[in-house]
């Protein structure tokens, strides 16, 4: 329910002022913006420099509290990276990810990834993990041959062999 | 009796081999070391662990690392085992960084492979720290191996990785793929002739860094310097390497050059400075492993320009190595202090200038 002014009756009331008068009696009153004009108060102000200023200290006060954030996983704050040059734990990275990306774009000229085929994390199925191993033993069975190592390369013939037999049964399961 | 480093190093016709005695551009390019950084998934980094926790991480990596089976000589050594000798060793042959060694404290470890030339450190900067060391510059082949332990342990570990910004590293300058190349160069040449900035220039602009003779936080020693890419992000691995491969032949060119320019002067300076460096490395009776280092590097330019015909590139790699303090008490067979380290080297190094080739 809207709240007339009190004087005139029709607009309604949006300052609020308590009178206290010479004996110390308090009244209070509700009166539109034009009749609380014509009763002496000031109108609402527009905002000071300084009203401005605050303001902007308690938004900078908001930022650079953003800036300590901690990590909730190992307590790093930014300001201790910047002064050890080392994070804390792996989730800072994405704790910080607003100056990591700038931070990696400014020492490295970029700030993602470019994964190789090779790579552990390109998830790869177990026969490709399989095929790598061969290749891998093939390799081992060539130098330890060169060095004249006789017992490692049977070993590693023996292998090599287990595999083949395994990725050809696989294949035939798979065809 | 379980083998410790002292064993495995002693003999010195072995001491050199990680390094080029034959081979195109061996005169140059002395040997090559190619590191992956990665951290285990559920632990927080160095930075923030305490000595329970990088117990737990380093006791988690021995279990697991303890089931690959890539070579019969493979070991696992926790430093706080060894003695002081038997790390600085390991430390002196390149397998553990100076920080692991003499740095960093709390449980620290390496897994090893002498015949693959393969180490893991394990607590160092990063959980873990996998290398591969070798001769010359067979940067391919290096890779292709260090990627197969890497991913014989990425089977057996869950690596810290984000989709975004590839693996996690504890400090953002090798975050992603990790990777560090670093070709260790001898350009006595450059150096000499004052046109080593030039290469210092050029390396900063193709964002490559150069380190001295140890690596990372190490001095520029006997003219040797260790080339190294710095980016590890949004490039993937074979094309960080490809990078240094372009690189590379450039700064061997550019030592090659000043090398000729000056056997074409017949300029007498370079040559009597080799010579010099003989008559002393000959004759001394005490000598500290820096000097030593200074004028095997002389002795290594010298043999490579053919002033020193009787004398081969591999007995100088091979003094490089056993000059080192760890290795001159290890020929010795016992701990000596450095007054009597320095006669020991000098004694060394005499009889084996003397040698009849």
């Amino acid at each position: 329910m809207t709240e007339y002014c009190q004087r005139c009756q029709k607009e309604a009331a949006k300052v609020h002022v308590t009178e206290i008068d010479k004996d110390g009696a308090k009244a209070l009153l509700h009166l539109c913006e034009e009749c609380a004009k014509g009763h002496g108060l000031p109108a609402p102000t527009p905002p000071t420099v300084l009203a401005v200023f605050k303001e902007l200290v308690d938004k900078a006060n908001t930022v650079s509290r953003t800036r300590d954030r901690q990590c909730p996983e190992c307590g790093t704050t930014f300001a201790e990276f910047k002064a050890k040059g080392r994070f804390g734990c792996a989730h800072d990275y994405e704790v910080f990810l607003a100056r990591v990306v700038p931070l990696l774009d400014r020492i490295h000229g970029a700030s993602e990834h470019v994964a190789d085929s090779d790579a552990i994390a390109s998830k790869k199925n177990s026969s490709d993990s399989a095929a790598h191993e061969l290749k891998r033993l093939r390799r081992d069975l060539q130098r330890v041959v060169k060095s004249e190592a006789y017992e490692e390369a049977a070993r590693l013939r023996d292998r090599i062999q287990a595999l083949e037999k395994e990725l050809a049964e696989g294949h035939q399961l798979d065809g | 009796m379980a083998e410790t480093p002292r064993d495995w190093f002693s003999a010195p016709a072995t001491a050199g081999n990680w390094m080029a005695s034959d081979g195109p551009d061996s005169d140059v390019v002395v040997t090559t070391r190619i590191r992956l950084a990665r951290n285990v998934a559920g632990f927080p980094f160095r930075a923030r662990m305490n000595k329970a926790r990088a117990t737990e991480v380093e006791s988690h990596l021995k279990e697991r690392l303890a089931t690959l089976d890539f070579a019969q000589d493979q070991a696992y050594l926790r430093l706080a085992d060894l003695t002081p000798l038997d790390v600085e060793l390991l430390f002196e042959r390149h397998w553990i960084s100076k920080d692991l060694a003499r740095e960093l404290d709390g449980p620290r470890a390496v897994f090893f492979s002498r015949q693959r030339q393969v180490s893991v450190m394990v607590n160092e900067e990063d959980h873990l720290r996998l290398q591969i060391l070798g001769p010359g510059r067979n940067l391919e082949g290096l890779l292709d191996q260090l990627r197969d332990v890497d991913h014989l342990i990425g089977e057996r570990v869950a690596y810290a990785y984000h989709p975004r910004f590839g693996y996690l590293t504890s400090c953002p300058t090798n975050v992603g793929t990790g990777l560090r190349v670093s070709v260790m160069l001898h350009l006595p040449a450059l150096v000499y002739s004052k046109e080593i900035e030039k290469v210092f220039d050029a390396a900063a602009k193709m964002k490559l860094a150069v380190r001295g003779y140890y690596g990372e936080g190490t001095s520029y020693l006997g003219d040797f310097f260790q080339v190294s890419n710095q980016v590890t992000l949004g490039r993937g691995v074979d094309r960080l390497l490809g990078d240094l491969t372009k690189v590379l032949p450039k700064l061997v060119e550019f030592e090659h050059d000043v090398r000729r320019t000056i056997a074409k002067e017949g300029s007498k300076g370079l040559e009597d400075r080799v010579w010099r460096a003989f008559g002393v490395l000959s004759h001394a009776r005490r000598i500290a492993s820096q000097e030593a280092l200074e004028l095997l590097s002389q002795l290594r330019l010298g043999v490579c320009l053919g002033f020193l015909p009787h004398l081969a590139l591999k007995t100088v790699n091979e003094l490089l190595v056993l000059s080192q303090p760890a290795h001159v008490q290890l020929l010795a067979g016992k701990e000596l202090d450095d007054e009597k380290r320095d006669v020991a080297r000098a004694d060394y190094i005499r009889q084996r200038l003397a040698e009849k080739p």
